[in-house]
Order: C-alpha cells, then sequence, then structure tokens
C-alpha cells in the first residue's frame, strides 16, 4: 500500500513507452530527458530500459515511467508487452533518416492496437541538430501527424532542444483528458495511477508492486 | 637423423597431428633440429594404407574440406600459439571443466599445441579427431600449387605420425603421443616456471580450459561436411573413453619444458604460402588476409592492422554489396555503439563488421540481430582477423542461434526454463525481485541476446562464449543464475524497482566482481539442473492444453504421415528446440552435435527414421522424401532394425546431454503416452499416435 510520505511526492503515475526504429534515438532521447545531459557512447538497447522522472505540469506533480525499446523489429515481440496500459506514447524518428519517418505509420498501429485506446501520441522528430542532413521537412512530419490526429515536435537529443517539451506536451494532453473525464486514473490497470501504489510494468502477466520510490 | 625438411614442416599439420593423437609426452625441440622421427616410423604408412579406402574416399571432399585446411594454417598463424607460457601456466589451474585436474597433466603441455591436446582428448575429440582428418587430407592432397619440396615435409610428416591414422578406424591410437608431431612444430622449450600451484587464482581455469578448446580446433571450427562430422563422432565416444588414460600418460613433462614458447621457426607466413596458393581460388577465405604476425608475446602484441585505417578489405566490401540492406545498415548503426569503451573494439570494427555479415550471409534466417554485434566485437578482439574470428565465432552463434532468430524462440522458452531455476536455486533473490515487480525479461533480454556482454567484464567474455558454444543454451541459463549469485549481496540491498533494475542494468560497474574461474566452475555444477530446466520446460509445453488440441485435430486428419511431415515442416523452419515427446523418441536439442544445422537434419532425420521402423509402420515414400528433403540427398540415415536401434540408443541414461535416445515402443505403452508428438517452441506442430501407423 502506498503510504501517506509517497503521496506528497507525486500526484499521478503515467507510463509511456518510447518507439521507434532502431538508432533514431530513443535513449538518448530519454536520458537527456532523465539526466539532462547527452549520453556519450551509448549502447543499442537490447530488450527495455527504463526511466522516471517526476515533473510538474498544471500544478500537479507527476511522475513518469518510461519504458524505453528495442528498435529492431526482431524486438517486437518482446518490446510489445510493454506497450499494455501505456498512457503516453512517443514515436520517435529520425530526421536525417527517410526510412525511420516511413515506418511511423506500422509504429502508429502498434501503439494504436497495443496500448490502451486513449493513449496520448506524439511524433518527435529527433536530431534535429542536424540540419544539413535533414531528410524529413518539418512541414511534411508535421502535416502527417496531423493527418492521424496525434502530436508533433523535433527535438535534438544532443543540444536537448524540445526534449522536456515533449514530456510535458503529453503529460499535459493526459492529465487535460483526466480532469475532463475522459480518462479515469481510479480505473485504470496501468498507465496512470494516483500516488505510487504500482510500479514496475505488466510485462509478463504479472502486476508489480513497489512499497516504495526512489525519487 | 636429421628431419630434412624441418624449415618446411606443416605446423598446421603438426598442431593437427597433436591435437588429433593423444597425450603428449613431451616436446623438446629447437628451430632447425628436429627430432627424427620415431622408430615406429616404418609402421605408419602401414597405418595409413589400412585407411586408404576411406582416403580415397575422402579425397573427392578435398576441395569442401578447404574451410578445415585453412583453419589448419591459422591455427599455427593464431596469436595464441604465441602465448605457450601463459597458456601453460593457465593450465596448471587444472581444468575442472575437462575434469583434468592433475597439475602434472599440464606440465608436459607448454605449447598451444599441447593444450591443444588436452582439450581435443578430453572433449571428446571432436576438435581433435577432426584436425587429425584434415590432417589426413593433407597427406593425401594432391600437392598442386606447392612446390614438391615444400609439399612433401607436411604429407611425410603426416604419414609418419600416428596421429594420422588416430581417425575413426584406429580409435587406440587416439591415445598415441604427438610428441613427435609436436617436435616437428619446431618448438623450442624455453626453460622455466613448471607448474605452480599458485597459478590457478590467476587465469581463470575457463579462460585456460576454453582457450584450449577454441585454439586447437579451429579446424573444427571450420564448417565441416557431414562425412566428416560422423567420422567424427564415430571416434568421439572412443576419445572420449580414453581421455582419462591419455592424461595420466601425458604427465612425463620435465618442469623445465612447460613453458615451451614457439620461436621464429614457427613463422606461418614461409610455411603457409603454399597452402595459400591453394586458396586462391577461394574468394570466401580471408585467410590470405591476414599481414605479417608480429612475433611478440602477448599481451604487448601491437593490434594488426586489420581494422584499421585501411580500406576495407576485398571480402567485407564483398559481403558489403551481397548483403541483406537492413542487416547492413543496422550492422553499421550497431557497431559504433557496441563496446564503445573498449578501443579494442573500435579498432577492429571491420572485423566484426566481417563476420556479422558473413555470418548473416550463412545464416539468413539468422540474419543479424543486435545483439550478436556484441558477440562479434568480443570474437574480434579476441582473435584479430576474420579469417581466424569467424568459424569459432559463427559456432557461438549457431550454438544458440535461436535466441537471435525471428520471435526470439529460444528467449521464450529459456525463460521459463529460468523461472524453474530461479525458484529453486536463487529463491531469495527470485522473491526480492518479484517483490519489487523486476520481470525476467527486463534483464534476461539484455544477458542472453548479448550473451552476457552486458553482465560480465570484458575479459571474461570469450571464455563465456566458449563455455556456452560448448554447452549450448544450458550453460546460459547456469550462467545467468550464477551470476545472479555472485551479485546476490548487491541485489538484495537494493530496495526499490528502479534501484534493482539500475543494478541488473549495470552489472558489469559493479565493483565487486566475480571471479572467472569460481563463476565458471560454479556454472559447470549448475549445467545438470539447467539441463532439467530446460527439459522440463519442454515436456510442460507439449503437454499443454492449446498443443494437445492443435495435435489432436492433426492426428486425426492426417494419421500417419503426418508424423513426417511435421518433422520436416519443422525442419524446414529451423532448429528451433525441438524435441518429441512421446514413448518412441526424444530428440535432445541441447545435444552438442546438433550445433550445426546438418548436424541437426541428420539427428533428425535419423531419428525419424528409428520412429517409424519401431512402430513397424515403414512408410518408405516419406522416408525417401524426408531424407532427400533434409538433407539435400548428401547423405541417408543409417537404416536400422527396430529392436537393434532401440537397444543400441538405450544406454544412453535419461539425463544424459548430448544424445538423443529411442524408448522401447511396449514401455511408452505402458505409460499410456502412445501418442508422438513433434512440438516446436511449446507448440505441436504435428502428431501423430503410434497407432495411427500401423
Amino acid at each position: 500500500m502506498a503510504s501517506e510520505k509517497e503521496k506528497d511526492q507525486y500526484d499521478y503515475l503515467f507510463k509511456f513507452i518510447i518507439i521507434g526504429d532502431a538508432g533514431a534515438g530513443k535513449s538518448c532521447l530519454l536520458h537527456q530527458f532523465i539526466e539532462n545531459r547527452y549520453k556519450k557512447g551509448s549502447s543499442h538497447t537490447i530488450g527495455v530500459e527504463f526511466g522516471s522522472k517526476i515533473i510538474h505540469v498544471g500544478g500537479r506533480n507527476i511522475k513518469l515511467q518510461i519504458w524505453d525499446t528495442a528498435g529492431q523489429e526482431r524486438y517486437r515481440s518482446v518490446t510489445r508487452s510493454y506497450y499494455r496500459g501505456a498512457a503516453g506514447a512517443l514515436i520517435v524518428y529520425d530526421i536525417t533518416n527517410r526510412d525511420s519517418y516511413n515506418h511511423l505509420v506500422n509504429w502508429l498501429q502498434d501503439a494504436r492496437t497495443l496500448a490502451r485506446a486513449d493513449t496520448s501520441i506524439i511524433t518527435v522528430g529527433n536530431k534535429c541538430d542536424m540540419k544539413d542532413k535533414r531528410a524529413v521537412t518539418f512541414l511534411e512530419a508535421s502535416r502527417c501527424a496531423q493527418e492521424n490526429d496525434i502530436l508533433f515536435l523535433e527535438t535534438s537529443a544532443l543540444t536537448g532542444e524540445g526534449v522536456e517539451d515533449v514530456f510535458i506536451k503529453v503529460a499535459r494532453v493526459i492529465l487535460n483528458k483526466i480532469e475532463d473525464g475522459l480518462i479515469d486514473p481510479n480505473t485504470m490497470v496501468s498507465g496512470t495511477h494516483t500516488g505510487s501504489q504500482r510500479i514496475g510494468s505488466d510485462s509478463g502477466g504479472e502486476a508489480m508492486s513497489s512499497k516504495t520510490c526512489s525519487c | 637423423m636429421r628431419w630434412p625438411e624441418c624449415c618446411g614442416c606443416s605446423p598446421p599439420a603438426l598442431v593437427a597431428a597433436a591435437a588429433g593423437a593423444g597425450a603428449p609426452r613431451r616436446l623438446t625441440l629447437e628451430p632447425g633440429r628436429c627430432v627424427p622421427p620415431g622408430p615406429e616410423e616404418g609402421e605408419q604408412p602401414l597405418l595409413v594404407q589400412q585407411e586408404s579406402a576411406s582416403l580415397a574416399a575422402s579425397r573427392l571432399a578435398l576441395l569442401k574440406e578447404q574451410e578445415a585446411l585453412s583453419a589448419q594454417l591459422r591455427v599455427r598463424r593464431h596469436p595464441s600459439l604465441l602465448r605457450g607460457g601463459v597458456q601453460a601456466r593457465r593450465l596448471d589451474a587444472g581444468s575442472p571443466l575437462l575434469g583434468l585436474n592433475s597439475p602434472t597433466h599440464s606440465e608436459s603441455w607448454g605449447s598451444r599445441a599441447g593444450s591443444d591436446v588436452n582439450s581435443a582428448r578430453s572433449f571428446g575429440s571432436r576438435a581433435g579427431s577432426k584436425a587429425a582428418r584434415a590432417l589426413k587430407l593433407i597427406a593425401r592432397a594432391p600437392s598442386s600449387g606447392r612446390p614438391p619440396s615444400a609439399g612433401s615435409p607436411p604429407t611425410a610428416a603426416a604419414a609418419r605420425s600416428p596421429c594420422v591414422s588416430a581417425t575413426g578406424s584406429e580409435p587406440r591410437l587416439l591415445s598415441e603421443s604427438p610428441e613427435r608431431c609436436s617436435a616437428r612444430g619446431r618448438l623450442s622449450t624455453v626453460g622455466s616456471v613448471s607448474g605452480e600451484e599458485s597459478s590457478s587464482d590467476r587465469g581463470s581455469y575457463m579462460s585456460s580450459s576454453v582457450e584450449g578448446v577454441a585454439m586447437l580446433p579451429l579446424a573444427a571450427w571450420a564448417p565441416p561436411s557431414r562425412s566428416l562430422r560422423r567420422g567424427v563422432r564415430r571416434v568421439r565416444t572412443v576419445a572420449t573413453g580414453s581421455a582419462a588414460g591419455g592424461s595420466s600418460r601425458s604427465s612425463e613433462g620435465s618442469p623445465e619444458e612447460l613453458q615451451a614458447v614457439p620461436e621464429g621457426s614457427f613463422d606461418a607466413d614461409e610455411a603457409a604460402a603454399p597452402e595459400e596458393g591453394r586458396q586462391e581460388a577461394d574468394e570466401a577465405a580471408p585467410a590470405a588476409a591476414p599481414p605479417k604476425r608480429p612475433r611478440q608475446v602477448l599481451p604487448s602484441r601491437p593490434l594488426r592492422k586489420a581494422g584499421r585505417g585501411r580500406v576495407a578489405s576485398r571480402s567485407l566490401r564483398r559481403l558489403r554489396q551481397t548483403a541483406r540492406a537492413e542487416d547492413l545498415a543496422q550492422i553499421r548503426k550497431d557497431l559504433p555503439r557496441t563496446f564503445s569503451e573498449e578501443p579494442t573494439v573500435a579498432a577492429l570494427a571491420e572485423v566484426s563488421e566481417e563476420l556479422l555479415l558473413e555470418y548473416a550471409a550463412s545464416d539468413p534466417e539468422v540474419g543479424y540481430c543486435q545483439g550478436m554485434s556484441h558477440v562479434a566485437a568480443v570474437a574480434a578482439a579476441h582473435f584479430r582477423t576474420p579469417a581466424e574470428a569467424f568459424p569459432p565465432f559463427a559456432e557461438v552463434v549457431r550454438s544458440v542461434r535461436g535466441l537471435w532468430l525471428p520471435g526470439l524462440p529460444l528467449l521464450l522458452q529459456g525463460k521459463v526454463a529460468f523461472e524453474r531455476i530461479g525458484r529453486r536455486h536463487l529463491p531469495e533473490v527470485w522473491r526480492h525481485l518479484r517483490e519489487f515487480g523486476i520481470a525476467p525479461d527486463m534483464f534476461l533480454l539484455d544477458a542472453w541476446l548479448t550473451l552476457f556482454s552486458r553482465w560480465l567484464p570484458f575479459a571474461m567474455l570469450w571464455g563465456v562464449f566458449e563455455l556456452v558454444c560448448m554447452e549450448g543454451f544450458t550453460a546460459v541459463l547456469a550462467l545467468t543464475a550464477e551470476v545472479l549469485r555472485a551479485h546476490e549481496e548487491a541485489l538484495m540491498g537494493a530496495s526499490s524497482f528502479e534501484e534493482l533494475f539500475v543494478l541488473l542494468k549495470a552489472l558489469p560497474a559493479q565493483k565487486a566482481q566475480p571471479d572467472a574461474r569460481l563463476l565458471l566452475e560454479a556454472t559447470r555444477a549448475l549445467l545438470p539442473s539447467a539441463t532439467e530446466a530446460m527439459t522440463g520446460s519442454e515436456i510442460r509445453g507439449a503437454d499443454s492444453p492449446s498443443s494437445s488440441s492443435v495435435v489432436g485435430g492433426q492426428v486425426e486428419e492426417t494419421a500417419g504421415p503426418s508424423l513426417w511431415e511435421g518433422m520436416l515442416t519443422v525442419a524446414r523452419r529451423g532448429p528451433r528446440l525441438i524435441f518429441t515427446h512421446s514413448d518412441l523418441l526424444e530428440v535432445d536439442p541441447l545435444n552438442t552435435d546438433l550445433r550445426s544445422w546438418r548436424g541437426f537434419m541428420s539427428h533428425l532425420t535419423e531419428a525419424a527414421h528409428t520412429a517409424v521402423t519401431m512402430t513397424s509402420a515403414c512408410l518408405p515414400v516419406h522416408r525417401e522424401e524426408t531424407a532427400s528433403n533434409s538433407t539435400n540427398g548428401s547423405t541417408k540415415a543409417p537404416s536400422r532394425s527396430p529392436r537393434s536401434s532401440a537397444n543400441s540408443q538405450k544406454p544412453s541414461a535419461p539425463s544424459q546431454r548430448g544424445s538423443w535416445r529411442c524408448r522401447g515402443k511396449s514401455r511408452g505403452g505402458q505409460e499410456g503416452k502412445r501418442g508422438s508428438r513433434l512440438c516446436c517452441m511449446g507448440k505441436s506442430v504435428a502428431s501423430a499416435s503410434s497407432d495411427d501407423f500401423q
């Protein structure tokens, strides 16, 4: 059970997933968000990585529990179990890599079918510091996001540009949905929780609970 | 008598000979002063003659065996050959893995060749006998492309060597001393340390024993032909049996000879030149690529230029052209971020790339999966050149290829098995992890798909790979448990999900690292349990209601032939963990023989034949079809009579690894298990009740 002292740490717990093609910069994005610095010599993700951070949005403390998944197609069978119950999904592509942009549709479909139906999804065009190598224009991606009714931002995990905005933007949308009554945090199995009663993922078919929060 | 061509002796042949034969007694030779062939010299050709019929047949396969030959050459060039002293000292630690603990046992193995002998013999001589076989081929090879003078020594050496006849038909000779062969390798001994007991805590025993395995068997690492495999398998049993005897004989070396290090005469390049000429036609053999070998003893040996600042080698460029675009792109993305903190790996990135591309080409079903780059990087750092690294690398990957196959089938199955091990052997850690919400796949993926590259210090990794290569997935299971146990204190100290998660993702960064020797010893001790856990998970899969119901439908519809069709289906889909859970036969997926697809297929075919014969429902049409489909017509499974096959297979103990076994029908019938199911990853693809065959 959540102890009283934990409750003051955050009001909501949102589960996020970061998906997208391999090499798009998902892990660096997460690292930049959590640590506020670029992760040099980072290794590719095998399976999943995890990070969490408390942000302050709309007068609420929100704890983000972020699952960063491996991008290679072959890992999808494993990473799919982490989609379940995610309240927010970041689909990351590399603006210098056209292919990673073209695969957005697949990722979007995965997120829609495997995460919650009302998952808030944002498309993130990463590596926007590499303007000279840009292969996907801002306008094009923005239009695509609009058509699919998802959010869109460009970021640079290297410089940190736009990284925090991405998470805040999604959290705000989810928070709005909660406040509008579109999402009832108490009825959710996972994804968002009030307090910190639960942590961890439901992967492996087992609900996990945490008594403490290290934050 | 002076060995006439001592400078032209073919070290690979010698190494092979030494490997194929049994215990080395000692070798004391210096460059230019080769010991004359022993008194049995005259007898050896006879032995060879006795085998001439089979040799003649094998000559036909010579071209196919070029790979093996080139691997032989590589043995000699192998950097590890330069590490005689190091190896010898490591060997002193004894080799629990090999079951050879006597310090004296290793005394006479000053050289790499010596350690090779050890490993070859005690590892069922898989490598050793292959090496000897390859040697035989050398002996019989048309010496095209090599000058007569240069061509004769290896031939002569091979002919005179007792090792030559140590293949197949003369198993007793496996225990013959190869010292003369080794001697011709012009190993000179530098007197120094003898088996210091203290050294046991220095080198990990894994590095000692396992390196030995990996080095020598280079011939064996090369994809062997099926006939070769069979020959090897035949010898193996004998060799294993004679290992103990051989080891006792090998303890005659004087301490002074312990640290035999190769001298200049061991230079690969001169002697290898003619052999390389033979390889010229084979573009795929990158053996010609390695530059001149530096002669310093490791670890001061500088990095070779192989992967550094050069235009990509021809073979690499060719591989890049033919590779699948997505594999190539992914590999090139991943390599710069594989062990980015290891300068050696970065310098050898091209070698790693070549390994991965070559493997992807050789096994398109696996292709490239993230995680393999770690394995390749370790192999590259260990062997330095693609030519040397590829055969062992491929062997390692193949031994657990199910981990990387699309769908990650072995991972899924292993997870179930690991749960059993975790509950049983690590109850506290297991409970702790569960309590804080750590699911096994959160950390197993990192550990397994990189073969512990993210769990153990870099220096330990190659030893681990070799263990995995020898023992298959059970080693992965056991090692996982042991690594967790080694870090038990830290894990139990973590008191939150996140702390635990971070800890599990950064085990190599922990201050306290497991001792390599102890860790691998413990792993070895846990292997039986791991095997049990694997078997248990398979059986459970077969018994699960879902698979049974699938089976049921298919059985009734297709009746008899479904077993065959099912096997073929499974066979075509790849050597995933397959077993038949029935009273008729079981194919052990962890069989050490099943490391390659071809080996697997031969087993499968053989098992299928036995199954059908035993149910007295011979289906000649299907049998032929199976044989031709599954083996590409290269070999046919031997036909067995029902009873004899049952009897011949029976001696294998149920828990014994590395064998498929067959049980009598009646026994199974009494147990009420009459259905013969073929299961693939827990899902039965086909089945037939034994009654359907009649």
